[in-house]
């Protein structure tokens, strides 16, 4: 255990857990947008900067979700100073967006309602980099990307572009969307994906085997399989949730009725 | 007038020298470390204003303060130079360009915003001076602005390292060997022999320990390979494009012909050896770099439209009249050094079998000559530089049993990469410091030993290092079956021919000018036969740069000196690494460690030493970037406006 102090108060940290998490763990409240706990830090949307001190370390300012603890460490999670430049990058996300109410809400909590600086651009995506990390690095299908438009080589992120071919469709890009910018949307069988009010792609639903309702992609249902080493699992693969659940209830128990009868 | 302010680093107004720009004075420049202005007719805002652009225009993207804050910043400045601003933009100002600095991702944008502060905090008056009334006249000055940062102006073909490094980290591995590629054909090589320059001018190792970018380049490059995707493809040959020589396949050549062939030249390279690679193949063992590494990178530069004609040697099989009598219109001379220094020992010119200049000791043994490397049970070689090592860690690998290497001076000052002589020590290598040769022994023309003397390191000489004294009466033998002199890294190297026009300097080294071209018209020359024995990426920067000559003087039949040569003398003087400099960033990530075949099992074979990373490994070690980028605006007066 490594002995760091956060507003004042010491506190026992894991060496292995950001000092975002660990504040977060004893109740102090860190704003962040491109953080998610099933993904490693990343650092792009700046917002969980604080002021931090320690033994090797002047005074500085940092982002706390990767910030290690090491014994020293001294904490500053809302100062004036980082209360103010919050609201200044918040003021820049909401110049430089379509606010979406997850952004419009963060900002009235920090007191700010209403544009600053009249930026051109109409969608709400703040370019934090979670649906990229998450298609890429949990999913591992890799079909999001920054992309860039204009003529300058040196811009790595300008727009997120979708490689089609390599979408499996599952949806966790707009789970994982802290603005709401991506949507998945089902209809008869087929399924959008709706990036920034734009379909990006259009994908065919596969139906359960049981009840015959579509519901889910078949590259999901091979990517999912490309995992499963379990039979009872593989076989399973074209079942949709609802009738999978009634099945292994069945198989456990023996006292559930097939799920088809169910529906 | 008011007398124009400056500061750049610490540094204020008189300490700072004039700059240029090729033959142009910079009347300013704006950047990282501070402003200077040379030409009191320079607008401040204005050139505050192009400083903004630039900086949004290099700013990446990814983090809000930087890629927002610019575009905010760049419209107040914008206002404020037209003299519409508001009373509020300069408090905008300060607090935008505040935020930026302090919580930006990366360094490009943490280091721009700074002289913008410094201006508000220092020079606010200067910043409120606002014409207007007339709407100012435009055109007196034409600016420029280009991005660096440490590493890429430590390396000498200047590779955009944080680029390539941004590109694995995000797993992007294919675009990143395409980014070294652009500039340098041969990533695998230097992925694994290069001194590494940029490691030493590493910001994060002012903080814990700067990234291993060769080892990430050495990945990107294995990546590449792995894929076994066909060869870049083969370009079709533009019309009336005139055919071009180049002599010699080392790193030099292979790189100028690598660029000239995509611009769509017949080239033949004509190699003295059979093995194409020049030094890169007999001058460094194949624990270090493996042979097929290196002929597959070659092979991907023949599939480019590259001829390589082996056997051939300028200057024995044919002479530069030949080549122009054979139609080719330009000449490339990337000869390597392929001399050795005299120790100036007793016995060494006695033809001793056993005695033998490292050089030669190593290209014997990488051709696969063993009959002519001389053999026995121990072997002690003279010298300090990788060669030296080299010769060393070799000899344990063609059967000796004992490797002695003796330096006249310590461990501290030895030349040799401190990589390399940790590798040497953990195989068993037995080092002799502070020790010099006096004579080589014999017995019936066979080495027996040699006499050596005892050491003290006296003043420092011209290099800084400690001159060595010898102790008198401080002889002693040490026993061997061969002696290995590998001192030859400087001084003389008188080896080249002679070619017709074509001027050498008093040691043998051929003359060049800026343009790459030697006295001769149409023969240009680079790499070691330039500059004496000296490192493979200086060699491809010297080949890539004549390869970007030659076709210029082939288009228009004269070379001017490229921007791209002005700009990296310009940044020279500007010193982009500060080694004194105080980062307030979190540090504590140690670099990740590269595997290696153990000692007791690599020291016989030639089993390559090094693994590279995984991509997890790699991944996690280009994370430790700081992408220190750096963007620098310089104004020149336009020509003809005085």
């Amino acid at each position: 255990m490594t002995t760091i102090t956060i507003d004042g108060r010491d506190i026992a940290a894991e060496p292995e857990k950001t000092v975002l998490d660990t504040a977060r763990s004893v109740g102090i409240a860190i704003p962040t947008l491109c953080y998610h706990k099933a993904l490693g830090p990343y650092g792009s949307c700046r917002l969980c900067i604080v002021e931090a001190e320690g033994p090797s370390l002047s005074h500085t300012i940092t982002t706390s979700c990767n910030l290690m603890p090491v014994d020293g460490l001294m904490v500053e999670t809302a100062t004036p100073r980082i209360q103010a430049m919050r609201r200044t990058i918040l003021q820049l996300m909401l110049s430089a967006t379509k606010p979406s109410p997850e952004l419009l809400a963060l900002s009235a909590e920090a007191g700010l309602t209403k544009k600053r600086f009249s930026l051109r651009r109409t969608d709400p995506c703040i370019l934090c980099g979670l649906c990229i990390r998450v298609c890429r690095d949990t999913i591992r299908a890799n079909a999001l990307s920054f992309g860039f438009t204009g003529a300058g080589r040196h811009k790595v992120a300008e727009t997120v572009a979708m490689t089609k071919e390599r979408c499996i469709g599952c949806g966790t890009c707009a789970a994982v969307c802290p603005v709401g910018a991506i949507g998945i949307e089902d209809k008869g069988a087929v399924r959008r994906i709706v990036l920034c009010g734009k379909t990006v792609n259009k994908l065919p639903l596969a139906s359960c085997d049981l009840c015959n309702r579509p519901f889910t992609t078949e590259q999901f249902i091979l990517s999912v399989l490309s995992r499963v080493d379990d039979p009872l699992r593989r076989s399973i693969g074209h079942v949709c949730p609802d009738c999978s659940r009634n099945r292994f209830a069945t198989a456990l128990t023996g006292q559930f009725p097939p799920a088809a009868d169910i529906r | 007038m008011k007398r124009p302010f400056s500061f750049w680093n610490n540094a204020q107004n008189e300490a700072l020298p004039p700059l240029q720009h090729g033959s142009e004075t910079v009347s300013a420049i704006i950047g990282w470390a501070g402003i200077r202005i040379m030409d009191n007719d320079i607008d401040l805002l204005e050139l505050c204003h192009e400083y903004c652009k630039a900086v949004e225009h290099y700013s990446c993207g990814q983090c809000i303060p930087c890629r927002v804050g610019s575009r905010v910043i760049t419209g107040v400045v914008g206002r404020m130079k037209k003299g519409n601003a508001s009373k509020t933009d300069l408090d905008t100002l300060r607090e935008i360009a505040e935020t930026m600095s302090l919580t930006s991702m990366c360094e490009l944008g943490r280091s721009s915003p700074r002289v913008i502060l410094h201006l508000i905090d220092q020079h606010e008056e200067a910043l409120k001076q606002q014409k207007k009334v007339t709407p100012r006249e435009d055109g007196a000055f034409v600016y420029h602005s280009l991005k660096t940062a440490p590493c890429i102006q430590a390396c000498p073909i200047h590779l955009d390292i944080p680029k390539y490094i941004e590109e694995i980290k995000s797993y992007n591995f294919e675009a990143s060997l395409g980014t070294i590629r652009e500039r340098l054909p041969l990533p695998g090589v230097l992925g694994r022999v290069c001194v590494r320059p940029c490691e030493f001018n590493c910001r994060r190792g002012l903080i814990d320990e700067p990234l291993q970018i060769k080892h990430l380049k050495r990945f990107a490059a294995d990546h590449g390979r792995s894929l076994k995707k066909p060869a870049l493809r083969k370009k079709g040959l533009k019309k009336n494009k005139q055919k071009i020589a180049i002599i010699g396949s080392g790193p030099a050549g292979l790189t100028a012909a690598h660029f000239l062939a995509g611009l769509g030249y017949p080239v033949t390279i004509f190699e003295m050896l059979t093995e194409p690679g020049g030094m890169a193949a007999v001058g460094i063992p194949d624990y270090r770099l493996p042979r097929e590494i290196l002929r597959d990178e070659i092979r991907t530069i023949e599939d480019s439209g590259v001829t390589i004609v082996y056997g051939k040697a300028l200057g024995a099989s044919f002479s530069l009249d030949d080549l122009q009598a054979e139609g080719f219109r330009a000449v490339f001379i990337g000869m390597g050094c392929h001399c050795h220094k005299s120790m100036g020992v007793e016995g060494e010119d006695k033809g001793y079998y056993g005695y033998v200049p490292g050089v030669y000791f190593l290209r014997n043994i990488n051709l696969g000559l063993l009959d002519e490397v001389p053999r026995g049970r121990k072997i002690v070689v003279v010298g300090g530089g990788n060669v030296a090592i080299d010769c060393v860690r070799i000899a344990l690998r063609i059967g000796f049993e004992e490797a002695h290497l003796v330096y006249r001076r310590t461990k501290k000052e030895m030349p040799a990469d401190a990589v390399e002589v940790a590798d040497a020590e953990a195989e068993g290598v037995q080092f002799h410091f502070l020790t010099a040769p006096k004579k080589i022994l014999a017995e019936d023309k066979k080495v027996r030993g040699i006499e050596c003397l005892a050491i003290e390191l006296g003043e420092p000489d011209a290099t800084g290092r400690r001159r060595p004294v010898e102790v008198a009466g401080s002889d002693f033998v040490v026993d061997a079956d061969v002696v290995v002199a590998a001192i030859g890294q400087e001084g003389d190297f008188a080896c080249f021919c002679n070619l017709p026009g074509v001027d050498v300097t008093e040691k043998g080294a051929i003359v060049i000018n800026e343009n790459f071209m030697t006295t001769r018209d149409g023969v240009f020359s680079g790499g070691d036969c330039v500059t004496g024995p000296d490192v493979v990426i200086r060699a491809c920067a010297h080949g890539r740069m004549s390869a970007m000559k030659i076709d210029h003087y082939l288009e228009h039949g004269e070379v001017p000196v490229f921007d791209e040569q002005k700009d990296e003398l310009l940044l020279a003087r500007l010193r982009v690494y500060d080694p004194h400099e105080k980062i307030d960033i979190p540090g504590g990530l140690k670099r990740i460690p590269v595997r290696h075949e153990p000692p007791a099992d690599r020291r016989r074979d030639f089993r390559e030493v090094d693994h590279g990373y995984t991509d997890t490994e790699a991944v996690a070690e280009a994370s430790r970037c700081l992408r220190c980028y750096r963007v620098l605006l310089y104004a020149c007066r336009k020509s003809g406006a005085l």
